[in-house]
């Protein structure tokens, strides 16, 4: 082994295969949403029952960045998120289930996506969603109790998308996140946790709704956030991981809210995320070669938005949705 | 994967009878919990749910609500008087034995049962959950809480780190465990955030013991010192300056109003507005202004009991922080140390041996800059450049942001320009033909330039230079397609934008026509000399310059 292999011993990466995709498969991944709202007697979809909620949120804003969410079954997803709302407020993720930070923040994109809020009860999403702040600032996922920056993120986005801010302590969320802040640029999920790039998407996204960006030393985060780029071209979450479709969303968001998206190299990362589609039945996968599901589907999408493609609806980097559906409450 | 049909035939009869029997769990757990029946036999079905399917955390909360009602129920009988002494001690050994078998319920059950044996249980199944997986950032967390709740010292979680990275050199989440806690208790014995060079050097020594230096490490470990800890940095004016029709400070940290207010003899709030290159209506910012045709007065000699004064006036002079902003653009040099030589000495070597390896390069610029950045300047630079052209060509725009701070900070220094600005002897920026991509940094002198100059660098966004007071703006020959509106460029009276690439009246008219006292415009060598008349038509009262005179 040579030098500089023993330097990079412990660097992980994959390698792109030559047959992979090259181009978007918009086409395909519109059929193979579908599809997975079609099949629901599957074992894949029963067994999901417990992220229902945030799981119809990625199969209808990739539809809606691909302009197709009129091909989804509009009042029947509405009738179904009215019941999953809890009487304490929230929504799980499908009737009978916990309320939880996640699905509430779904189920208002979900009625955004579709312009029907107006359904929504307001002031309970905001009651909810505000018995969840702890004294110091942070907020719990739900009654479990386990505190983490994305709850952060997920309760600041619903309150600003229904305009309701104001019932939380803004300050002390943003003095707990700023406690998250390491030195090396990125944020944990909690104080003294180890930096991690879908920390760094909530971190960054929650000072942003508070119109606070200007807290962290930008290009520091940015650094960390750029040497997330493997030599595949794909992006890993944390230094010494395997690269993953889903931190094309995370990484890339975070740096196009700091205005940084050129940091990393635009024509290799999107050989990555061609490469993990699915050829055969649509949608990507976390690598190239592996499974698709809605999740890793979503992200690919909205990634590849973000550099700006003609075929896609330019995407909100705070709340990955079709910029659109934001209106005067986009941040940027 | 099945790939015949026959075996698919075969999965899927599999998988609709696994469907089967977890949905009539489910009905049943669901059915008990909404009856407040938290039996031996929901005990059973939550478990055999949670075993297929641990992400299910609504199974998870009704299973912990019949845990506490199993401990709630035993604390009742011990307290009873009529139960017997046999049927209590009967209750509370089942309800141990019950516990003991629960990984992970531990925050909760921990909290409501103290008692050390749960507890070293607890930190002995993180230890052997982060043998499993030692990046696992939740049983990382876990671990933390668990450490602080049986009281674990910082050294005894060091020296489990420490015994972590031996094992595993590459552990990165062992590492970044281990600076925290260095920094910890570094701050508790110090009071000071920033490291002293002896703890460096002793990092340093540690991170170097297996011989070579490994890239991300550095980032981690001994790199937090080297860094700015400007989030640590006190709230302080570094400028305050009146421009007529504004009072402008400058703060040392991004602030909101009400941090800047308490320096100045005005409480009024409305009349702020901040600015930032990344929002357009910034809760915080570095760079403010007091909107007022009177200046404000500034007390700097700020501290817990603020007295209100003595007041500086500002109107014919600015107040300048001069330390601090020589500081700001590494004017001063900064004291090196042993560590800090034998790193360099050691990238060095490590770059004659593998000149292709980026880490020991980008590791020697980053000391560099932050221990010689005046002296090493031309090292720097060349360092930053073959990085971004050779070495990490997929950073390259990183490379050229970072070079440009280095760009401006060398222009500051030189021929005493940051003095002259500092004392008012000018208010003119030139940064020409400098390949500058960002002006990042250039905010903390925006109470004291109303001219710049960048003809002939790199820039494409314009609209992110956070100099409100700016009068005149040259950016001729950047590749600025296009200009946006932006508050920070306000007061322009003077903008030049020969030579660049803007074509489109579109990418350019809304931008101009938000600038008020906009009285030139100059254009030269672009698209736009041809598009004359209709600029004129949008611009009424501004003087138009196509060509050079």
């Amino acid at each position: 082994m040579s030098f500089a292999g023993l330097l990079d011993f412990a660097r992980k990466d994959i390698d792109v295969p030559s047959t992979a995709p090259k181009e978007l498969l918009r086409g395909k991944h519109s059929a193979f949403i579908q599809h997975y709202e079609s099949a629901k007697d599957s074992y894949e979809y029963i067994m999901a029952e417990h992220i229902r909620v945030s799981g119809i949120f990625w199969c209808l804003s990739a539809m809606d960045i691909m302009n197709e969410v009129d091909k989804m079954s509009k009042d029947k997803i509405i009738e179904y998120i009215a019941e999953c709302r809890n009487p304490d407020g929230g929504y799980g993720p499908a009737p009978r289930n916990d309320s939880h930070i996640l699905h509430t923040l779904s189920a208002v994109q979900i009625l955004m996506i579709f312009e029907a809020l107006g359904k929504a009860d307001i002031d309970e999403i905001a009651r909810y969603v505000k018995s969840l702040q702890n004294e110091d600032g942070s907020f719990v996922g739900d009654k479990a109790g386990e505190v983490d920056t994305r709850f952060t993120f997920c309760s600041l986005a619903t309150l600003h998308l229904i305009g309701r801010l104001e019932v939380v302590d803004l300050d002390a969320a943003i003095a707990f996140v700023m406690r998250c802040y390491n030195s090396d640029g990125g944020f944990g999920t909690r104080p003294g946790s180890e930096s991690h790039a879908g920390q760094v998407y909530c971190c960054v996204g929650s000072l942003a709704v508070a119109g606070r960006l200007d807290d962290i030393d930008r290009d520091r985060t940015a650094q960390w956030l750029a040497f997330r780029q493997c030599d595949s071209g794909g992006l890993n979450g944390r230094p010494e991981k395997l690269p993953d479709v889903c931190y094309s969303w995370w990484v890339l968001s975070s740096l196009a809210i700091l205005r940084r998206l050129d940091f990393i190299d635009e024509d290799r990362m999107k050989r990555f995320i061609f490469a993990c589609q699915d050829d055969e039945t649509g949608g990507f996968a976390d690598r190239p070669g592996d499974y698709p599901d809605p999740f890793h589907t979503v992200f690919g999408i909205a990634a590849l938005s973000l550099f700006g493609d003609d075929s896609l609806a330019p995407v909100d980097p705070v709340f990955c949705m079709a910029a659109r559906r934001i209106g005067d409450k986009a941040l940027l | 994967m099945p790939t015949t049909e026959e075996e698919k035939a075969v999965k899927k009869k599999e998988n609709d009878k696994k469907c089967k029997l977890y949905l009539s769990a489910r009905d049943k757990i669901f059915e008990k919990r909404s009856k407040g029946n938290y039996d031996d036999e929901i005990l059973a079905l939550t478990q055999a749910v949670l075993e297929k399917n641990s992400d299910n955390y609504t199974i998870w909360n009704i299973r912990r609500e019949a845990l506490q009602k199993r401990i709630d129920d035993n604390n009742e009988l011990a307290k009873s008087e009529t139960a017997s002494d046999e049927e209590k001690a009967k209750s509370q050994r089942s309800i141990e034995s019950l516990l003991a078998g629960e990984l992970f319920m531990s925050y909760e059950c921990i909290k409501n049962n103290p008692k050390i044996v749960f507890l070293l249980q607890e930190l002995a199944l993180c230890e052997k959950a982060l043998k499993l997986d030692c990046r696992n950032f939740h049983v990382w967390d876990h671990r933390r809480i668990v450490a602080r709740m049986a009281q674990r010292t910082a050294d005894e979680e060091i020296e489990y780190s420490n015994q972590l990275v031996s094992d595993n050199f590459s552990n990165y989440s062992a590492w970044h465990y281990r600076s925290v806690l260095i920094q910890k208790v570094h701050m508790e014995k110090t009071g000071q955030y920033r490291l002293d060079n002896e703890t460096i050097a002793a990092e340093l020594k540690m991170i170097r013991a297996p011989g070579p230096i490994r890239g991300g490490f550095w980032m981690l470990a001994p790199g937090k010192s080297f860094l700015r800890p400007d989030s640590y940095a006190p709230i302080v004016p570094l400028s305050a300056s009146f421009h007529g029709n504004n009072t402008t400070i400058v703060m040392s940290r991004a602030c909101s109003v009400e941090n800047v207010v308490v320096f100045v003899d005005s409480e009024e709030k409305s009349r702020w507005r901040g600015f930032s290159a990344l929002s357009s209506h910034p809760k915080t910012s570095r760079v403010w202004q007091y909107l007022s045709d009177s200046p404000l007065r500034i007390a700097v000699e700020h501290d817990e009991a603020f007295s209100g004064g003595p007041w500086v006036e500002i109107k014919e002079k600015p107040y300048v922080d001069k330390t601090l902003l020589r500081r700001i653009y590494d004017v001063d040099p900064v004291e090196s140390n042993k560590a800090v030589e034998e790193l360099l000495a050691d990238c060095q070597s490590l770059i004659e041996l593998e000149p292709e390896n980026k880490w020991p390069l980008y590791m020697k610029t980053l000391c560099l800059m932050e221990y010689k950045s005046a002296e090493a300047h031309g090292e720097i630079m060349d360092g930053l450049k073959k990085l971004g052209d050779e070495l990490d060509v997929k950073r390259r725009k990183m490379y050229e942001a970072l070079a440009s701070r280095q760009q401006l900070n060398e222009t500051l220094r030189t021929d005493g320009l940051l003095e002259k600005l500092m004392s008012g002897e000018t208010q003119q920026l030139p940064l020409r033909y400098k390949e500058i991509s960002s002006l990042e940094g250039v905010e903390y002198l925006a109470g004291l330039v109303n001219d710049l100059d960048v003809t002939g660098n790199r820039l494409t966004k314009p609209e992110e230079i956070v100099l409100p007071n700016l009068e005149h703006l040259t950016l001729n020959e950047n590749p600025i397609r296009r200009l946006l509106p932006s508050a920070s460029l306000g007061n322009l009276k003077f903008l030049s934008l020969a030579a660049t690439e803007i074509s489109q009246l579109n990418d350019l008219i809304p931008c101009l026509q938000a600038m008020s006292s906009l009285e030139r415009l100059l254009y030269c060598e672009t698209p736009l000399v041809e598009q004359t008349k209709e600029l004129s038509a949008a611009l009424p009262g501004v003087r138009l310059i196509p060509h050079y005179l």
